[in-house]
């Protein structure tokens, strides 16, 4: 079942193109990621698909439906910084999000546990440390259970051991069959805890695809020799080679699975074939990541 | 409805600003009725007659009248308080994130009027009890007919509290900053309307300037009849402060800019970004 489709969905602030035309296709049960440094949409996106920013054009469903207030209703999000009356409790805050969304206000004992705050129900929304807010805004958005999650940048301003709690938290409502979009800038979160994912990047989709299948993807080997014809015939002879293509002097060879590139080296190697150039090119959007990644963090990892 | 009455109620009660306010609004008002009455003003003018003369507007039924006209003078509180609880949703960022959680823009607005209509109605009330209290303890020989034939007045100061918050409504959500909406709400209010009204009475109609709002809904609760309002209005000089519609000229207007007031605000509110 489809639980978000959204149709090039576009977006501009003055001169800066925000989000250019972004479809998106988010299946139930599937953890999504949206992926890009900061400044590349994620949040304009999620902004829109809740409703609080106006596409300049393009369209999405939620649930095959029309966005309403009935539809975010059965979304829990939580977008940018959690957003709570700080001189209100963080029961009182809660009682007006289940009024909004016509949950059981009972409910909110269970989710206060769930994020470790039930000692400090009656503490004002002020008092509280960055780590507790950003957990305070996960239990609201589990209020009522809802089907789909929404989260930007969940682990923001988090201590590791928050870190570590939240990715635990999210693996563990994803473990229960809930569709969850979570927009991040760090490749490791979203490998962690993500199916899916759509890699941004000035509001362009570069790639998307399954996480697994993108990520670990196949290495491409190059090859150049000092003779060409012969290094031709023994990549087409070898076990080891799954496939390869020429261009020019250059080979790209794919290896089959579980075989690295010192196997093929020694075999060639031993049919006297001297290489001049090897070259292990990591899978294109793994490239897309590293280069996202570093722009967003420019010290380096 | 009744929803958006108990989420309001949620959110408005346990503020402070608006505890505070209240309190103030609420005891400034009861301490003016008590000191009032006691107040003897003489001055030459008027051969040292008690121009102001309190004690008889403490009877019905003019009671309604001086109490509508006391009420609404500090009607400005009310206006900051609004504007104290609409700056509040933009400055918690808490219009987008109830949006997100599944409110319509038209819900957060009609959240605000309720809040508003409640606030009046509070006041309205207020004003009816302790009304009833003063008029019998100063009140002699009344009939049924006097307690009642000026109640109406209150109905009024109702229309006249409800105009004003709407205006407040409707800076807070243009400006979404509280002191900024509540300096542009003093400065229209106090200056910049009079300077306006005074400048199109002089240059093209002498009774334009009755139909500007923050005029309109002043002159909801007129000056009560007293010595001092005769000498003010044989005064031409002064006649931007004492000339008026009939009532039910300026009820209409009120309740027409009240609605115009709505309208902008739920235009603005639907077609921006939160």
């Amino acid at each position: 079942m489809i639980i978000l489709q959204t149709d090039r969905l576009d977006k501009s602030y003055g001169p800066v193109h925000a989000v250019n035309h972004l479809s998106l296709t988010v299946e139930q049960g599937q953890v999504y990621g949206i992926l890009g440094p900061n400044g590349s949409g994620k949040t304009t996106t999620l902004a829109m698909l809740m409703g609080i920013v106006a596409p300049d054009s393009g369209t999405f469903s939620w649930f095959g439906q029309k966005p309403s207030p009935a539809v975010n209703r059965r979304i829990g999000a939580l977008i940018e910084t959690p957003n709570f009356y700080p001189y209100l409790s963080l029961e009182q805050n809660l009682k007006i999000v289940c009024r909004i969304k016509g949950i059981e206000e009972k409910d909110i004992p269970r989710v206060l546990a769930l994020v470790g705050l039930r000692e400090r129900s009656h503490s004002r929304f002020a008092t509280l440390s960055l780590g507790m807010k950003q957990r305070l805004a996960l239990g609201s958005l589990l209020l009522g259970d809802p089907d789909v999650l929404v989260l930007d940048e969940p682990t923001n301003g988090l201590d590791p051991e928050g870190i570590a709690e939240v990715r635990n938290l999210i693996r563990q409502v994803a473990g229960t069959g809930k569709t969850i979009l979570i927009a991040s800038h760090i490749l490791d979160e979203v490998e962690k805890v993500c199916t899916h994912v759509v890699v941004l990047k000035m509001g362009n989709k570069l790639a998307e695809g399954r996480v697994d299948g993108l990520i670990q993807g196949k290495e491409l080997v190059i090859l150049e020799g000092e003779d060409p014809e012969k290094l031709k015939s023994a990549l087409a002879e070898s076990d080891l080679v799954e496939s390869y293509r020429q261009t020019g002097e250059e080979f790209q060879i794919a290896l089959k699975n579980g075989v690295n590139n010192a196997e093929l080296n020694k075999e060639l190697i031993g049919k006297g074939i001297i290489l001049t150039r090897m070259e292990v090119r990591k899978n294109r959007l793994e490239d897309q990541f590293l280069e996202l990644v570093k722009q967003s963090n420019p010290a380096g990892l | 409805m009744m929803k958006l009455l108990r989420i309001e109620s949620l959110k408005v009660l346990p503020y402070r600003v608006f505890q505070i306010l209240g309190v103030l609004y609420v005891g400034s008002f009861l301490i003016s009725i008590i000191i009032l009455p006691n107040i003897k003003l003489e001055t030459s003018m008027t051969n040292n007659q008690d121009i102001l003369n309190f004690k008889s507007l403490y009877m019905f039924p003019e009671i309604w009248d001086t109490w509508a006209y006391l009420a609404a003078k500090s009607n400005i509180f009310l206006a900051i308080i609004l504007i104290f609880l609409v700056g509040n949703e933009f400055s918690y960022n808490m219009f987008r994130q109830q949006v997100i959680n599944g409110l319509s823009r038209t819900e957060l607005l009609n959240g605000k009027l309720l809040v508003i209509g409640g606030i009046a109605l509070a006041n309205t009330l207020i004003i009816f009890v302790f009304g009833l209290i003063f008029g019998f303890i100063y009140s002699t020989g009344y009939t049924f007919h006097d307690v009642v034939s000026h109640l109406y007045m209150l109905g009024v100061y109702f229309i006249q509290a409800v105009a004003q918050m709407l205006f407040a409504l409707m800076l807070a959500i243009w400006l979404r900053n509280k002191t900024l909406a509540t300096v542009v709400l003093l400065l229209y209010q106090v200056v910049i309307e009079m300077i306006i009204r005074l400048i199109v009475n002089k240059y093209i109609w002498a009774k334009l300037g009755l139909f500007f709002p923050i005029r309109v809904i002043a002159r909801l609760s007129p000056l009560p009849d007293m010595a001092i309002t005769e000498f003010l209005k044989t005064n031409s000089d002064l006649q931007d402060f004492t000339q008026s519609l009939p009532l039910w000229a300026n009820l209409l207007l009120a309740v027409g800019y009240g609605t115009i007031f709505y309208m902008v605000s739920l235009g603005i509110l639907k077609k921006r970004n939160l």
